[in-house]
């Protein structure tokens, strides 16, 4: 049974990657690391797939497609104990650099070579994400840290983010370190309007929490984004998982 | 903006922005800077910068420390503590190195040296 399973998701299927795709299979059979190629659909169990994986000795689930692709699928392959690559097909993936894998050649040079990192995984109730967490509305939130202490804001229009790795989606994102055994719990002060972004930016700082269990909750139930993809309500524990992932790196990564 | 040393430069350090209040017994590995509100107990293994608009009401233990901000608690400090103009304490302070700066307010008993650092 193949050792490598491929998740090809609809992006890298569609028509302008035909010629990425080609290249793809002709460079993981020249470096002997073919395996079962999965088409990504809203039909397929993604899960299910990852099972059979895993039940047949597969040790190498690979995202091909981009960063969301990865996020989707990272979490997931982690629970069945499979190690985890990226091939990013879509230009412009921040994963891929962040990773060292910045096009599809390097992608499956390093999966031949196996240079693998451990990392962390965040856990929101029963569900575990990679990257970050998000809680666009943070009115009447309560927020309580390693069942030690409370953290509160003065401020209306606060933005609340946990972050593994990093909010990829945004402009200009910060980095962490994933590996680190801590998520960063982030509050930045939110601007309401045009000038306070020249007069309030420089004294307004974002505050920085590395912590390894927290709890939140609010009066009315608010949404939570995992990995800008899963939406779950509060109330919510999050925690972290210390290298529960086995991810395949660059020697040019950046974490 | 992302290179490794940047990560590690931001290794396991603590901001309390202004616009945050803290309240509760915060235990911290690495550098703290507080520049909000702080209610209850804090503990750090590294620096502790409390800024000018810091207010705390704690008993603060540190390995060393700037203090530029209003703490009303007891402080132990088994390194440097430095006291800025700006800077009151309303409380006991132990310390194995003490520097207070013109202006600042100190209201409470003071032990420097050898002692403080046991």
């Amino acid at each position: 049974m193949p050792l490598y399973y491929y998740f090809y998701d609809q992006i890298a299927c569609r028509k302008n990657h035909e010629a990425d795709l080609r290249r793809l299979e002709m460079r993981v059979i020249d470096l002997g690391i073919n395996g079962q190629c999965e088409y990504w659909s809203p039909l397929i169990n993604l899960k299910r797939s990852l099972e059979e994986a895993s039940k047949h000795d597969g040790h190498t689930a690979v995202a091909v497609g981009d960063d969301q692709t990865f996020l989707n699928l990272a979490p997931l392959a982690a629970q069945y104990n499979l190690t985890v690559a990226f091939i990013p097909i879509a230009p412009g993936c921040e994963l891929a650099r962040i990773f060292g894998l910045p096009d599809l050649i390097t992608a499956c040079d390093a999966i031949a070579k196996r240079l693998i990192k451990r990392m962390d995984l965040g856990k929101a109730n029963q569900t575990y994400f990679f990257a970050n967490v998000e809680v666009p509305q943070t009115r009447g939130i309560k927020v309580e840290c390693e069942d030690q202490y409370t953290v509160s804001t003065t401020s209306e229009t606060t933005k609340l983010g946990l972050y593994n790795l990093a909010n990829i989606f945004v402009d200009n994102y910060e980095l962490y370190d994933p590996a680190d055994g801590y998520l960063n719990l982030i509050i930045k002060p939110g601007i309401k309007r045009s000038w306070q972004k020249i007069f309030l930016r420089q004294s307004e700082k974002t505050s920085n929490f590395p912590i390894k269990k927290v709890k939140i909750t609010s009066g009315t139930s608010l949404p939570v984004v995992l990995d800008n993809h899963i939406t779950l309500k509060t109330p919510m524990q999050i925690e972290v998982k210390p290298k529960k992932i086995k991810v395949i790196v660059g020697r040019q990564r950046l974490i | 903006m992302f290179s490794k040393a940047n990560l590690e430069n931001k290794k396991t350090e603590t901001i309390i922005g202004p616009s945050v209040k803290v309240e509760g017994t915060f235990t911290a590995e690495g550098d703290v800077l507080l520049e909000g509100e702080f209610y209850g107990e804090l503990k750090t293994k590294g620096h502790l910068t409390v800024a000018e608009s810091a207010k705390i009401k704690a008993n603060v233990e540190a390995a060393t420390m700037l203090m530029a901000g209003e703490i009303s608690g007891n402080v132990k400090c088994s390194g440097q503590l430095e006291l800025k103009a700006s800077g009151k304490i309303f409380g006991d302070v132990e310390a194995g190195i003490l520097s207070v700066e013109t202006g600042a307010i100190l209201r409470g008993k003071c032990l420097v040296g050898e002692e403080a650092k046991k």
